[in-house]
């Protein structure tokens, strides 16, 4: 298992919105030539729109507007299947994370990156409050410190196990 | 008191002669106050010229940096104060002179202080309070602000640090009023208040109201609003003949009814304005078969008494009856006890500063006096008096059973002393710490008079010894003030007892709903509520913002967060972190979570019993709770942080620290908690339930890569969030019903304990190899023949994704190998398949992320290449 894959790679807006996204199907999207699935933001929330199956908004951590969605259409799969019960829950964890997007709260968001019309956007898995503004600070600082220490290094020297 | 002449310093006088203090300008001495505090704050150990101590608020509060509090002494200073005692509309004591004003708290103030003169302090304590942030030396005077070429240099000195809280602690016997009368140095009575002839009224204190926060910042207390308390009006009344000191009780002052063994007081006369003319018959206790009807006696004569202003003999004293009202000592229980209001006016508020609650008082009968006319209406509604600067309040203390003949009470008898029993019980303080109320060793010099009962034939020794009894059982009306412990074991008896809890200690906690507690503040916070309100034109509005105010409260086991609006009215002098305080009538409020929570309302009251130096290394004390434990963060800090992408090449290192997020959980095994391994008693948190985590394996991800932790007891359930939702509810039906309102049973903890006493043990795996929380691969395994619902699977399903949700933790931990990975109790082999790859670490040390320490540390870091 490439253990690195399934971590969440914490960015900032600007270096997600310039993330390399390739033509083939489905797309993989890159920095520097290491692939990113998926991503954490710490941001204020600027944008909310309200649909029926999801929840669009915008998180702006001062370097850009990151676009998230959050699907609310767990209560339309299957009730009849074994695994209704896990949907219930989830379901019921997506509602709690879109109650919790309000404008001009700072949020920590993780999800898969994900691409819809070409654009870049994070299919958010949770939400955090974030109370302590310093949090937004630190993410910062860890966005330097792991593109520096991890991130920028070359693939081979990436620990794979 | 002696004065420097002009242009000579106190440092010359020094070599002649005994040294000479200068008395300051109290702005001059605030500034210096600043410059002392500017120079405390670099005792503070430092980190890049900010300090290294970040308060950790582990509750939802602004993270501000902690409060410091250093105690100066006088000596340090080498200056006198001198002003005029002030009080202000919202309760404080200030002491004022031509340029400034300071807040004092004095703690042996009595009720019938009066000072109309300049008060001279000699000796006293400073506290300075604020927070922990250097101040440039620049923006500070530097010149020597104590000396006579400053007071002229510049006038008046603005305070520079306005987050700098300034206040004096001082005793009145230390100090001297400079034109006082000789015989009253201390200007602790008024001349005219020490006339004790006539009918004096007993009161209880119950409660003061605290002052309205719109008043706090009106200094001048002439034209604001008046102050309150509650008070119960006890079955006696005093009554002191108009004699000479030294004369013994004598009934020369009583006219006897021709044929009747009635009395007629002469206290009705005109000079002593007192309303009433009472009849009282002379003994009930010698003539138990008397004819004579005892209704017609409005006062039966019980004890003989000595009043005395003071323990000095010089000071006035007087003869005279303590009196029964109504009904005998013997049938007198809480019948005939009435509430009282009191209202205290602008010229009265030094009484009201002074009461305290708890403590006898003796009210002096006035002309039109509201409380006989309450008796003659017999009614038990309460009923509101208004106290004035010339009413007389004194606070009693009592002694018992001195000799009728005996020319001095025994003021110092132990057994005998009434209040001692009661605050020996009620403030318990270190020696270092600087107290606010009145030590026991002191009650004597803090009352305002002392009521000797004394002996006679009218009331044998066994009748005082009932009154005795009988004045002590008014305490057990008074609220309880409990400790945080003891708080905390009535709530958890109400959890274990939750389903038959109607006659329940917590429940009569909160059907009374008022409650009153004391404890040591460790942390005092702001943080915002957002709630509705109505506006002017009746229009309900959302999203109000209230600056509310969070205590965390502690003793030696146990904490409590106390909760309140900073708007709600005035908080006391000295109100912080490091603070004993008493909290009379806190609202015990059933919250949303089916807990209990402490709100501070406009009625409730703070006493400050004591205060102690804060913010310095030496003043950490062991805390009760792993997420607040400093002593732990440091050791845990002290460990460089680590990229889990490292961790490989880190093998040879023994200990690695983390910032780290929880994305699943792949192994947990709960247990049942036995309560004989006297886990429950020790427990430091509530809302924990009483269950065991023997083995938990957590998947953290902190950016780079991921790695398997493992943990057991205190860490695993703070990794698995149980301290956050070990109190919520959990519906299996979904969040439909979420909104209803829910009891204890429902909470996650308590039914995460139900599952466990049915099954003794449960082990859950998670064969996914992919880190997202998943129904597929959940397995469950119980250790009993009682089957595993679909309930008590989607309770621990809950579990494992709100644990997957929480926020950042700070992991310090040992790194595993193999052997040691072997070593765990996992049974599967799919299992070890899968953590076998990653790193594994075995935790040591768990606490919530500090942000502003950890950017700081990371700034450094990354500043410094």
């Amino acid at each position: 298992m490439d253990a690195s894959r399934y971590a969440h790679v914490k960015l900032l807006a600007a270096d997600f919105l310039s993330l390399a996204v390739s033509s083939s199907a489905p797309p993989t999207i890159s920095r520097r030539g290491r692939p990113i699935y998926r991503a954490e933001f710490v941001g204020v929330v600027v944008s909310r729109d309200r649909r029926p199956k999801l929840l669009r908004f915008l998180i702006d951590d001062g370097s850009g507007c990151v676009p998230c969605v959050l699907w609310l259409n767990h209560d339309l799969l299957s009730k009849s299947s074994v695994f209704a019960s896990g949907d219930d829950l989830a379901a019921s964890a997506a509602r709690d994370h879109a109650g919790k997007v309000n404008l001009g709260v700072l949020v920590r968001v993780r999800g898969r990156v994900t691409v819809f019309r070409g654009e870049l956007q994070i299919t958010v898995k949770d939400v955090l409050v974030e109370r302590d503004p310093n949090a937004e600070i630190l993410h910062w600082l860890q966005c330097i410190k792991l593109a520096r220490d991890c991130y920028d290094l070359p693939l081979a020297a990436v620990t794979k196990v | 008191m002696d004065f420097c002449q002009h242009g000579q310093s106190a440092i010359k006088y020094e070599k002649n002669g005994p040294p000479l203090k200068l008395v300051v300008p109290l702005s001059n001495f605030i500034i210096k106050c600043e410059v002392i505090w500017a120079s405390a704050l670099k005792e503070i150990p430092c980190h890049g010229g900010k300090p290294t101590i970040v308060d950790n608020v582990p509750c939802e509060g602004i993270p501000s940096s902690p409060m410091v509090r250093r105690i100066v002494s006088n000596d340090i200073f080498g200056c006198i104060l001198m002003g005029i005692i002030k009080i202000t509309s919202s309760g404080k004591l200030q002491l004022f002179d031509s340029t400034g004003s300071i807040d004092v708290v004095i703690p042996d103030i009595v009720s019938g202080f009066h000072c109309q003169g300049i008060h001279e302090v000699k000796e006293f304590k400073v506290v300075l309070e604020g927070p922990s942030m250097q101040v440039e030396s620049s923006e500070l005077h530097s010149a020597e602000l104590l000396s006579c070429r400053s007071f002229f240099d510049e006038l008046p000195v603005k305070k520079k640090i306005s987050q700098l809280v300034v206040y004096v602690v001082f005793y009145l016997k230390n100090s001297t009023c400079l034109n006082a009368p000789i015989n009253l140095p201390l200007c602790t009575v008024d001349k005219s208040n020490t006339n004790a002839s006539g009918i004096a009224h007993l009161l209880l204190v119950t409660h003061k109201f605290p002052a309205a926060k719109n008043c706090e910042f009106d200094s001048d207390a002439s034209h604001s609003s008046s102050l309150f308390s509650e008070a119960l009006l006890l079955p006696y009344d005093a009554i002191f003949h108009n004699e000479d000191a030294h004369n013994h009780p004598s009934g020369h002052s009583l006219q006897k009814l021709d044929g009747e063994p009635v009395y007629l007081s002469e206290l009705n006369i005109p000079q002593l304005r007192c309303c009433r003319k009472p009849n009282f018959v002379e003994s009930i206790w010698d003539s138990p078969d008397s004819k004579y009807d005892l209704k017609r006696a409005e006062l039966r004569p019980v004890f003989a008494c000595l009043l005395t202003f003071g323990s000095s003999p010089q000071k006035p004293h007087f003869t005279g009856y303590l009196c029964s009202r109504g009904c005998s000592v013997l049938e007198n229980k809480s019948v005939g006890l009435h509430p009282v209001l009191l209202e205290f006016i602008s010229d009265s508020f030094i009484k009201y500063q002074s009461l305290q609650i708890g403590g006898y008082y003796m009210m002096k009968c006035s002309k039109e006096c509201p409380l006989c006319f309450q008796k003659v209406k017999n009614k038990e509604t309460s009923s509101k008096v208004l106290l004035s600067s010339k009413t007389s309040l004194w606070k009693v203390f009592f002694s018992f059973g001195m000799d009728q003949h005996q020319e001095q009470p025994r003021y110092q008898t132990s057994s005998d002393n009434l209040i001692r029993e009661y605050q020996t019980d009620l403030v318990n303080v270190c020696e270092s710490d600087l107290e606010f109320q009145p030590s026991c060793t002191l009650l004597n010099d803090i009352s305002d008079v002392h009521l000797a009962i004394t002996r006679d034939s009218m009331a044998p020794l066994s009748q005082i010894d009932l009154l005795k009894e009988e004045l002590l059982n008014h305490f057990s009306m008074l609220q309880e003030v409990l400790t945080v412990t003891s708080f905390i074991q009535i709530m958890k008896s109400d959890k274990s007892s939750s389903s038959s809890h109607a006659n329940s200690q917590h429940g009569s906690l909160v059907n009374s709903n008022l409650i009153s507690i004391r404890g040591n503040i460790e942390n005092m916070h702001l943080f915002f509520k957002f709630g509705s309100f109505i506006s002017n034109e009746n229009v309900v509005h959302s999203h109000r913002r209230d600056e509310c105010i969070c205590l965390h409260v502690y003793d030696d086991q146990n904490m409590i967060y106390i909760q309140g609006k900073l708007h709600h009215y005035t908080y006391p002098v000295g109100l912080g972190p490091g603070v004993n305080a008493t909290f009379h009538r806190v609202l015990l409020k059933c919250s949303s979570d089916g807990f209990p929570k402490l709100v501070l309302t406009s009625v409730s009251f703070v006493v400050i019993n004591s205060v102690k130096e804060t913010g310095f290394l030496y003043s950490k004390r062991l805390t009760m709770r792993p997420q607040f434990d400093r002593n732990s963060e440091d050791t845990l800090n002290s460990v460089s942080l680590s990229l889990i992408s490292n961790l490989v090449q880190l093998m040879d290192i023994k200990r690695v620290r983390l910032l780290s997020r929880v994305v699943t959980i792949h192994y947990l095994v709960l247990k049942k908690l036995e309560l004989d391994h006297g886990r429950s008693g020790s427990r430091m948190e509530i809302k924990m339930p009483s269950i065991k985590i023997s083995l938990a394996g957590f998947l953290l991800d902190d950016g780079s890569s991921l790695c398997c932790c493992w943990a057991d007891g205190e860490r695993a359930e703070m990794l698995l969030r149980l301290d956050k939702i070990s109190c919520h509810p959990f519906f299996q039906f979904g969040d439909n019903s979420v909104k209803k309102s829910f009891r204890y049973h429902e909470t996650i903890g308590h039914q995460l304990e139900n599952m466990l006493r049915k099954h003794q043990k449960v082990i859950m795996k998670n064969h996914r190899a992919v880190p997202d929380v998943s129904s597929l691969d959940f397995t469950f395994y119980v250790d009993s023949s009682e089957i595993f619902s679909s309930a008590e699977e989607s309770l621990l399903r809950f579990v494992i994704s709100n644990a997957c949700q929480g926020s950042t933790f700070n992991i310090s931990g040992h790194l595993m190998d193999s052997t040691a990975l072997g070593l765990l109790d996992m049974e599967s082999k799919d299992l070890q398949d899968i953590v076998r790859p990653l790193p594994n670490i075995w935790a040591a040390e768990i606490q919530h992320n500090n942000s502003l320490k950890q950017a700081r540390k990371l700034l450094d870091e990354l500043s410094t290449g």
